[in-house]
């Protein structure tokens, strides 16, 4: 098995080896793994060839939300507990910093050519971290219910939902709350049920309510879209 | 600190005297099972560096155990039209479980109890699986209003109120490192400087104090890298030192006079960029974070008495 927590990779040692990178016509070299992540490697990459057919993204100009999504819920398939992958893998940027920058640059360049933000240099724009993270905290039973969801949603939900954990995410409100805007497609009211979020749980425990996270989550909205 | 509940309060809460009189009696230790056999970690401490009581712990491979005990002698007390709660109502203890680091917050009811001459014990065990943690990790308990039934004036009337002015009992794991270190990375670079410091937060108030955020690098090709890395002269020490200043007080200034952020601000996240800035202003005494100068000289005045005075020549 990977031994998730053996790998060291600074924001410097990110920064030599994708200065390092060079973009071909259909590949970016030099992906350089040891045999643990070759098949990883396989697997990531097969993911993307079958996200690429499903979502006919060959044929688009630039890859968005769409491949956000559907590329994100293939990772967190493959980036499970099978494989050792753990919340306190998940959590660890130089995890997130290594799989970008050595083991598949080339879909992170699909989706963002060459900006090293999202590579390895802002963790919080992380790609591979910030989808793999709106999945887990958006996550419905399955698959296809977490798909249906989230389909409406756009880039900003991923920023908004991700960008700003806090003390740590509530994953039962997360997940709750996600659901629940799954009926909604306005914008603003997100980023208000999150404030609102933001602010509430300073002073009250949803699981502790009559109702529990359900019934607060349910208020959040309800209040958010100025009561009644 | 980010769990901070004490807002201005309309209802009434239980403060410390009132903790004291009802006479609470709390013992706590972790637990974990290595090659099934029983691993007890005794906590003495409100934090708690696990690794440091014992190696054997893993972060990865072990799980974790929280046990508390918890006596309440006197819990009549509570109740009643001049106390928290009406004696018809419920109240029950519950865990609120935080890490920045590890990416997650929860809470979660630990018991509950009811009016009696009795007293009240209640036993919790609490486990986090193998590979859940990382950084450090908090743990405040506190009293709830459980289950409502009457209420009176100025008492909490929605059952999940909390009723503890401050939490009674607050622990942090450490679970990686000792919870105290400067980021510092190395780079190899031949034509390149000492050191450098590179910033990639976006929001300080938001940004864990780790290496990925801020980082301090040390060119371990440079000539003069490995005198600062062993410090055996006094000149050595006291360049490193002078570097280390440099990156606080250039943190600061960014923080505070570029970004604008507030180190007053009362839901400070604990660990993240800016309580360590809070941390530097108030152990370096800087007075006047307004101005660059103020900064730097209160930062060397302060290490120079602290550290250089104290030693012994002895190079």
């Amino acid at each position: 098995m990977i031994n998730w927590d053996g790998i060291q990779y600074s924001v410097s040692d990110a920064e030599r080896d994708f200065e390092a990178l060079k973009v071909n016509t259909t590949s970016i070299e030099p992906v350089i793994m040891s045999d643990e992540f070759i098949s990883l490697r396989n697997k990531l990459i097969q993911s993307r060839n079958a996200v690429f057919e499903q979502g006919e993204f060959d044929y688009v100009n630039k890859l968005d939300y769409k491949f956000d999504l559907m590329y994100g819920i293939e990772i967190y398939k493959l980036l499970e507990s099978s494989i050792g992958f753990t919340g306190r893998t998940a959590s660890n940027d130089d995890v997130w910093r290594f799989l970008s920058v050595q083991v598949i640059p080339d879909v992170v360049h699909s989706r963002w050519g060459m900006n090293e933000d999202h590579f390895y240099k802002t963790p919080r724009r992380t790609w591979l971290k910030t989808i793999w993270w709106y999945i887990h905290l958006s996550w419905n039973n399955n698959e296809e219910e977490t798909f249906n969801i989230l389909k409406n949603n756009s880039t900003d939900t991923i920023l908004q939902l991700v960008e700003r954990p806090g003390i740590g995410y509530n994953i039962s409100i997360f997940r709750t709350l996600m659901l629940k805007y799954s009926d909604y497609t306005d914008r603003d009211l997100f980023r208000r049920v999150l404030k609102l979020n933001t602010a509430r749980l300073l002073a009250v425990s949803p699981e502790l309510m009559d109702g529990g996270v359900s019934a607060y989550v349910d208020e959040l909205f309800r209040d958010a879209q100025g009561g009644t | 600190m980010g769990t901070n509940k004490s807002q201005i309060s309309l209802y009434k809460k239980i403060d410390n005297d009132l903790l004291e009189k009802i006479g609470v009696q709390i013992e706590t230790y972790l637990r974990y099972t290595d090659d099934s056999e029983d691993k007890i970690i005794d906590v003495e401490e409100r934090s708690i560096a696990i690794n440091e009581v014992d190696e054997g712990w893993s972060p990865n491979d072990h799980e974790l155990s929280l046990n508390m005990s918890l006596k309440i002698l006197e819990p009549m007390r509570l109740f009643g039209r001049n106390s928290i709660t009406s004696a018809e109502n419920t109240l029950g203890i519950g865990c609120h479980i935080y890490s920045k680091e590890s990416h997650f917050q929860r809470t979660v009811p630990v018991g509950r109890f009811k009016s009696s001459n009795r007293e009240v014990n209640i036993n919790f065990d609490y486990t986090f699986p193998p590979s859940s943690l990382k950084g450090q990790v908090y743990i405040d308990f506190f009293v709830y209003l459980a289950e409502i039934k009457e209420r009176f004036n100025y008492q909490a009337d929605k059952a999940g109120m909390i009723l503890t002015e401050e939490n009674f009992l607050e622990l942090e794991l450490i679970v990686d490192g000792d919870g105290s270190v400067f980021p510092i990375t190395e780079f190899n670079d031949k034509e390149g400087p000492l050191w450098k410091l590179e910033k990639h937060w976006v929001d300080a108030s938001d940004a864990i104090f780790n290496s990925s955020n801020v980082s301090l690098s040390l060119n371990a090709s440079h000539p003069l890298f490995d005198q600062i890395q062993k410090g055996k002269t006094r000149v050595s020490r006291a360049m490193m030192g002078d570097i280390m200043i440099q990156a606080m007080s250039q943190i600061i200034q960014q923080v505070l006079i570029i970004e604008n952020n507030n180190i007053n601000d009362d839901n400070l996240y604990p660990n993240s960029i800016l309580a360590a800035v809070k941390y530097w202003v108030e152990s370096f005494e800087i007075e006047d974070t307004s101005s660059l100068f103020s900064i730097s000289n209160s930062m060397r005045a302060h290490w120079d008495r602290r550290l250089m005075r104290g030693e012994n020549e002895n190079d």
